[in-house]
């Protein structure tokens, strides 16, 4: 990762900057100071309209209150360089193809890393590699390593199904089973029991794991409802609660919001920031903006190869590469 | 591979089932193939029973009870076939009134769903009646029909050959996307004109696998052959029954099919020719497998060709 | 609308040769129409005579015994089966029925078969959807569907020349046999054997039908229990199985309605005779005798021409009917309601 700062307060200062630069390009048409930004003043100007908002509002708070009190993101990742999961030269291909050519990402612990790229750039099949899903396919073949606490794991001996549960998946459809609200949470924490565990003993479980997720005081009152009488978004919120159920420690999300409305949109994006921190999560999106406000990483990929990777303001706001900033501008989708 | 034991036992045991079931179905054909073949030869096929025969298992052929077969296929299919397909038309396009609709899917249901002795024995019941007279033949003491001649039989067998087929057709039309009738619509076509050029094209395949399922359902039938065709084996038809001016006479009389050959071949019935019973279980068999198998898969192509 | 055909064109303007059209386009689709209506209700009118008829022919034998009808009685079936033709043994016309035994018969064999098939049918069912390689399943499921096809009396013969001689050599001892044959006649003919075969019979039809089933989960759902680290066996057997519970109800009401209403096979691997296995007898339980219900009324089925009898079988008749009808009603609301439970799935 890019990390010119290690510590919370480099952060303010640095943001603070990028800030004061972004006012003299909106304010002055002509030159300006270039700290480290090479891009076309205007632009980055079209491009940093609404992020300045963000930013400067962040950073306004910031010089008025406290310059040393940690911004309001990342700070609840307490090492950026403690990797939950690190990617080293992961290739997949079905068959003949080959979607991925080899890509380095790293995931910092407790941190939410934003997968972003066009269609078919392979953010799903990278996503689908960190829980072994992509074996299900019989032609696929992977090389490489992704590195889960140091463990590769596509090591020999690796237990698939501890694996899933370390590693858990929000899908983009909801696709809650057919079952009680009950069953559905209660479900990973079955599997992993030995003897069929009183439904008294799963209750305080199922209880956290829907607080967790937010749904708890929505479905509290009847949690032998069949999951499938919910609304979409609560069967989204569901799903994820059925997933940290299995206590994981990395929650991958393949565009979970995309068939939500943006109510449901909004309150799932304020549950991953909630739950950044205890966990760390992989959210693939096709949505820039939500990328922007929840992501503290992201990685841009194009036809299968990493492009830029590294913290969301950066690529966002200061990409380094062409193409990333011709994603991230909107140029092509 | 599962861990818990009890997941063990079950793992083993779908695989257990799975081989268990495929080697019984080998087994029966592998049986029924040796124990048929054997018996089967030209002559078999091509001549008549000869009941009574002292040489048991050499004279006699099965040809009678094959065409019996053949002929109450034929009939039983040429009869259900545009019943079922207007029915199906009426369940998938039309649907109104509601308890029409409602009454006649609870119905092809229910003629599905009873077995086919009770089919016989309502054939018997109404194909007694005098008036019925023309579908067999007189009763002498009693002035009641015999309810027991090729067309008797063959109303039924359409019965029990009905519900595949309009099940089948059911599906087929309600595969055909809704744009093309809307489209035909907005060009103006009646809703006749546009099942019969634009739906009815499409659903071939569906029909044919519903009318085959019918078929394989009236040649294994034996109660309704038992009770409305009189099993009777014992008499060859009468020689020229083909001919033209024979054959309305023909139809009107009794006669068997394999599968009451067989019964009656077997211990269960009155002859003891085991040889004969296999040869004639091999033929139906046969009969069957090659009209679903071999004719499904023509259908099955035609589909791709689409 | 219709209000605006009734305006006669102004003066001068020729009507449009479309007009017409549409008018004789409109009598088409109402003559078609009229046609494909009478012939849906053609067939339920068909069901409903069925019903009708069979029960007018079958009421005088329920009218004579009432209730008794479905008990046992002391004068063996087969007996009064035969008086009813014949006339009682004091040449009287013999009208009591005590159709107990073949009811009973029913029953045995009937449950007794689906205890083997249905687990048999759903373990190869998940066998072929999900465990076997795709080859494999592709090569089985038609043949299974081959053998839910196949004709009963293959079935039948392949009971009374394999199977029962094969059971009476081995498993029935000569002395025992020839102890009871007294009372009734032991062998390979008999309930067991009836069992078997509807089992063989009743296990392909149920297995292709939960294959499909299994086959049309949606694949969200298996996916979903694999990402939560569930082995795909248990998935199967927790995830898939529980979504086709309609398609389970289904299958197996359809089996037993096969069972209940299967005559020729019954006929000759029963034993014909209607005879009420005791279980008290131990081990012989499974070789004694039985003769259902439609294997009844093929068996007798010389006698139409006798009034009383013809009433007696057509009776045996109104229960299959009824009790089919109620298997596939019964299906047909429960599978309805499982899948409003599932969410329309």
């Amino acid at each position: 990762m890019e990390a010119n700062d290690n510590t919370p307060p480099v952060d303010a200062e640095y943001e603070k900057a990028q800030a004061q630069e972004w006012r003299h390009v909106l304010d002055a048409s002509s030159d300006r100071q270039a700290a480290g930004i090479d891009s076309d003043p205007t632009e980055a100007a079209v491009v940093a309209e609404p992020v300045l908002a963000g930013v400067g509002a962040s950073a306004a708070g910031g010089s008025s209150a406290d310059l040393d009190a940690p911004p309001p993101r990342r700070q609840h990742i307490a090492d950026p360089n403690d990797l939950a999961l690190a990617i080293r030269g992961l290739r997949v291909s079905y068959g003949p193809a080959e979607i991925l050519h080899g890509v380095d990402i790293d995931a910092p612990r407790g941190g939410v890393v934003a997968l972003v790229g066009p269609s078919g750039c392979g953010k799903t099949t990278l996503l689908r590699s960190l829980n072994r899903l992509t074996e299900l396919a019989p032609t696929a073949k992977i090389e490489g390593e992704v590195l889960l606490d140091g463990a590769n794991i596509y090591g020999p001996k690796v237990d698939l199904n501890l694996l899933r549960r370390r590693v858990g998946m929000v899908f983009q459809q909801p696709n809650p089973f057919p079952m009680s609200i009950f069953d559905n949470v209660a479900f990973a924490i079955r599997e992993q029991a030995q003897r069929r565990p009183s439904r008294g003993s799963l209750l305080p479980q199922v209880e956290q794991a829907l607080e967790r997720a937010g749904l708890w005081d929505e479905v509290k009152d009847d949690l032998n409802r069949s999951a499938l009488s919910m609304s979409g978004g609560q069967q989204q919120r569901l799903c994820i609660a059925r997933t940290l159920a299995a206590d994981p420690e990395v929650l991958l999300m393949d565009e979970p919001c995309s068939a939500l409305d943006p109510r449901s949109t909004a309150r799932i994006e304020e549950l991953i920031v909630q739950l950044a921190g205890s966990l760390t999560v992989v959210i693939v999106t096709h949505n820039l903006a939500q990328a922007r406000r929840i992501a503290d990483y992201a990685a841009f990929l194009l036809n299968g190869d990493l492009i830029e990777q590294g913290p969301a303001e950066q690529i966002f706001e200061t990409p380094r590469e062409q193409s990333t900033r011709d994603f991230v501008a909107g140029i092509f989708g | 591979m599962p861990v818990r034991l009890s997941d063990r036992i079950g793992y083993y045991g779908a695989w257990a089932s799975g081989l268990f079931l495929t080697s019984v179905v080998f087994g029966i054909v592998a049986w029924l193939l040796v124990n048929g073949l054997r018996n089967i030869d030209w002559a078999f096929l091509t001549t008549n029973p000869a009941p009574g025969s002292i040489e048991i298992g050499v004279a006699g052929g099965i040809v009678a009870p094959l065409i019996g077969t053949l002929i109450i296929t034929a009939m039983g299919t040429a009869i259900a076939l545009p019943l079922g397909l207007m029915t199906a038309v009426f369940l998938g396009e039309h649907g109104k009134p509601k308890w029409l609709k409602q009454g006649t899917d609870t119905a092809i249901d229910l003629i599905f769903g009873v077995p086919s002795i009770v089919f016989a024995l309502f054939g018997l019941a109404i194909f007694s009646s005098p008036s019925m007279i023309f579908l067999s033949s007189e009763v002498q003491t009693s002035g009641m029909a015999t309810a027991k001649s090729y067309f008797c039989a063959a109303l039924m067998m359409a019965l029990i050959a009905l519900p595949p087929i309009v099940r089948s057709t059911q599906a087929a039309i309600s595969q055909v996307p809704n744009v093309q009738r809307e489209a035909a619509y907005a060009l103006g076509k009646t809703r006749f004109a546009t099942i019969r050029k634009i739906v009815f094209p499409s659903i071939k395949p569906g029909i044919a696998t519903g009318t085959i399922l019918g078929m394989g359902r009236i040649a294994g039938d034996t109660a309704i052959v038992w009770i409305l065709l009189g099993g009777a084996v014992l008499e060859p038809p009468q020689p020229g029954w083909y001919e033209p001016q024979n054959f309305l006479d023909f139809l009107h009389g009794t006669g068997s099919t394999l599968t009451t050959y067989v019964y009656f071949a077997s211990p269960a019935g009155e002859g003891n020719a085991e040889g004969k019973a296999y040869g004639a279980a091999l033929v139906l068999f046969a009969l069957v497998f090659i009209v679903n198998i071999v004719l499904g898969r023509l259908g099955q192509r035609k589909i791709g060709r689409q | 609308m219709s209000s605006i055909s009734n305006i006669p064109p102004p003066l001068g303007v020729p009507r449009t040769g479309r007009a017409s059209a549409a008018k004789s386009a409109n009598r088409q689709d109402r003559i078609f129409i009229w046609i494909v209506q009478g012939i849906a209700a053609f067939t339920l009118i068909v069901i409903a005579s069925v019903a009708i008829f069979v029960f007018k022919e079958g009421w005088p034998s329920f009218q004579a015994n009432g209730l008794s009808w479905f008990a046992a009685g002391d004068v063996p079936l087969d007996r009064q089966l035969g008086y009813s033709f014949t006339g009682g043994p004091d040449g009287e016309t013999y009208t009591a029925l005590n159709a107990w035994p073949a009811i009973a018969g029913t029953i045995l064999s009937t449950g007794g078969a689906l205890l083997i098939a249905f687990p048999l049918s759903l373990l190869t069912a998940i066998f072929l959807a999900e465990l076997a390689p795709k080859r494999v399943a592709g090569f089985l499921s038609p043949i299974v569907t081959m053998l839910a096809a196949t004709p009963s009396v293959v079935f039948g013969l392949f009971a009374i020349l394999v199977l029962g001689p094969w059971m009476t050599q081995h498993l029935v001892s000569e002395s025992v046999a020839s102890e009871l044959a007294i009372v009734v006649p032991i062998g390979g003919a008999s309930v067991l054997l009836a069992t078997i075969v509807l089992a063989v019979m009743i296990a392909p039809l149920m297995t292709a039908i939960f294959t499909d089933a299994l086959r049309g989960v949606p694949n969200k759902w298996k996916e979903g229990a694999i990402a939560l680290g569930c082995d795909p066996w248990r998935m199967s057997r927790r995830v898939s199985v529980g979504a086709i519970r309609p398609a389970l109800v289904a299958g197996a009401s359809l089996a037993i309605g096969r069972a209940v209403g299967e005559a020729i096979a019954v006929s000759m691997a029963g034993g014909g005779i209607a005879f009420v296995p005791n279980p008290m007898d131990g081990v012989w339980f499974f070789f004694e005798p039985v003769r259902p219900l439609a294997a009844t009324v093929v068996d007798y089925s010389e006698g139409f021409s006798g009034e009383v009898l013809k009433a007696n079988l057509f009776a045996i008749g109104v229960v299959l009917f009824i009790t089919t009808a109620a298997l596939t009603i019964g299906a047909k609301i429960a599978s309805a309601s499982a899948q409003k439970r599932l969410g329309g799935h």
